[in-house]
């Protein structure tokens, strides 16, 4: 049985001027997944949120919730919850007036919810966002994203600027949240190691284009990263890695689709970390090889 | 409807100034009167009791019509101001991108910020003139007391109460739904300059003004949008002989007179253009 995704994208293509920023972008999210799209900077990791979004328009099909983000951006709204940037909240605003007029327009709104998640925090009611750090504007911005009974949260580059502390926080409160109420949640960054732990998918962007789409079970079966014996190079080679390096004087090959009985003999097996694989597939290496 | 009350309940709390300004403005006004009235007022009208005349009256009102027209004025500064911050300021701030994370669409938030300059500060600037207006009346009773007179005929020259009617007729009626075109054109520019939304608000206008002067040697452009702002939204309907009392003033041209002009209709049409373009522009608005 196939089941409706969440976002069904087709031939996504957006053009800036003579930039490229999607091209021909096919991608399939289904509900309760937490994905990751994985780019550098100007891979269109943004254009693509926005786009998901209904904030610009495209070419090609796109269907977030079985609607057409483009023209129906307030109706998706009821089922879609995003933090576009941590820097968003009007610097004027106070918090109670921000609970006050997200509670009157969003149907989905559980008030309660927020200022559960705001009692755990120093974030005082009366207070305006320009007297809130960085990271409390962040706290304040997820308090009430969390608060919204959405289908599907986005969230693009949601801990640019924030230290440690508040990342951790933040991604916390994310995974509580998602064994909570189990929804679908996009996320966009470039900062790999971070969300490697929190993500069941990933997605590699590149150029506006996607190098890899996959889970992390998907992940786990078909990739392998070995520390090469010397004895065992040209052996190694032979197996066609798609990515090769040097650390700490051993030579490191990252294959795909190649048993784990035929690495075994060659060095140490392990999985690769997901910006290993984001290196081998999106990095020079890869472009160097074509891969 | 609950949405589009608290778009505008918003945009209130943003921008306070918008009812602040005039409120503190009366103020300074009223502390004025206060301190001109003891030295003034009890002369003047002693002087005037033996001679009531239609021009005596006129002479009690002025104080009252031109608080009314510096108030009217202060409206009409602040809703161009407003205008001109109103979709290009959350692109300034990023605020934008929150705003559109909420099940509020682009046509409810532009048409509650056309509310402002329309209806909103009308309103505002009627409650704090004829509150002033009313705080004058009373500091003029006190005076006059202190020194023996009846005030009974400043009440009925100033004829506040009976030109409230009016005042608000011609606040909302015409300088701010009849110069809609103008605040709808503001908001229009004010959801695309890319920086500095003023000029690029004023300059086509002017472009198109002395463009017009220089090949047609006409300035019937520069009439039309300069008289919108005055708050002429039709053809005068009074006549020489209907008097020229700040009532009649007040009611030039009549909700009849407004309603019959084509003039009014076709800058509706112009206005409803202009926001079909900033709700399209707001649309694809990105921070600026």
């Amino acid at each position: 049985m196939t089941t409706t995704p969440v976002i069904d994208a087709r031939g996504l293509r957006k053009t800036y001027g003579d930039t490229v920023a999607l091209d021909s972008l096919d991608l399939r999210v289904d509900a309760g997944r937490i994905v990751g799209i994985i780019g550098p900077n100007g891979a269109g990791k943004t254009t693509l949120l926005n786009a998901i979004l209904g904030l610009t328009a495209y070419e090609g099909e796109l269907q977030v919730l079985g609607r057409d983000p483009w023209r129906e951006r307030a109706a998706l709204m009821h089922d879609v919850a995003f933090i576009a940037d941590v820097a968003v909240l009007p610097r004027w605003i106070r918090v109670s007036q921000l609970l006050d007029y997200v509670e009157a327009v969003h149907p989905r709104f559980v008030r309660a919810r927020a200022e559960s998640f705001l009692e755990r925090t120093t974030i005082r009611a009366k207070a305006k966002v320009k007297e809130l750090s960085k990271g409390m504007v962040a706290q304040l911005h997820l308090a009430v994203v969390m608060a919204i009974d959405a289908q599907l949260l986005v969230l693009d580059e949601p801990t640019l600027g924030l230290d440690i502390i508040y990342r951790k926080q933040l991604f916390d409160a994310l995974l509580d949240d998602y064994h909570e109420r189990a929804r679908t949640i996009v996320l966009a960054t470039h900062q790999v190691e971070e969300i490697e732990h929190v993500v069941t998918d990933v997605v590699f962007l590149d150029r506006g284009r996607i190098a890899l789409q996959a889970t992390m079970d998907e992940v786990e079966q078909r990739y392998r990263e070995v520390r090469v014996h010397p004895a065992q190079l040209g052996a190694a080679r032979e197996l066609v890695p798609i990515h090769e390096r040097e650390a700490l004087g051993q030579r490191i090959m990252l294959f795909e689709d190649v048993a784990t009985e035929r690495l075994a003999p060659l060095g140490d097996v392990r999985t690769p970390s997901v910006a290993d694989l984001f290196i081998a597939r999106v990095g020079d290496g890869a472009r160097r090889s074509g891969s | 409807m609950r949405r589009f009350v608290w778009s505008l309940k918003r945009e209130l709390w943003e921008n306070p100034w918008v009812w602040r300004a005039p409120a503190g403005i009366a103020a300074v006004v009223l502390v004025g009167f206060v301190a001109w009235a003891p030295g003034k007022l009890p002369t003047q009208v002693a002087a005037l009791a033996s001679v009531l005349t239609a021009h005596s009256n006129n002479h009690l009102r002025e104080p009252y019509e031109i608080v009314s027209g510096v108030m009217m004025g202060i409206g009409l500064l602040l809703a161009v101001i407003y205008c001109v911050d109103a979709l290009y300021g959350e692109r300034r701030d990023r605020s934008v991108l929150l705003w559109k994370s909420l099940p509020v669409s682009d046509l409810e938030t532009v048409l509650a910020k056309l509310s402002i300059p329309t209806v909103v500060l009308p309103a505002i600037v009627w409650v704090t003139t004829v509150a002033l207006q009313l705080a004058m009346l009373l500091v003029s009773t006190a005076v006059l007391a202190a020194h023996g007179q009846g005030a009974a005929v400043v009440w009925s020259s100033s004829r506040v109460l009976a030109d409230a009617g009016p005042l608000l007729y011609h606040l909302v009626a015409l300088h701010g739904i009849a110069t809609s075109p103008i605040y709808a054109w503001i908001l229009l520019v004010s959801a695309r300059a890319p920086r500095a939304p003023l000029a690029w608000a004023i300059l086509p206008p002017v472009a198109i003004g002395v463009l017009e002067k220089v090949a047609l040697g006409t300035t019937r452009f520069a009439g039309l949008v300069v008289g919108r702002l005055g708050g002429g939204g039709a053809p005068s309907t009074a006549t020489a002989a209907s008097g020229s009392g700040g009532m009649m003033r007040l009611m030039d041209p009549t909700l009849a007179g407004l309603i019959a002009a084509p003039a009014f209709w076709l800058g509706l049409v112009v206005a409803a253009v202009f926001v079909f373009g900033a709700v399209r522009l707001r649309r694809s608005a990105q921070p600026a």
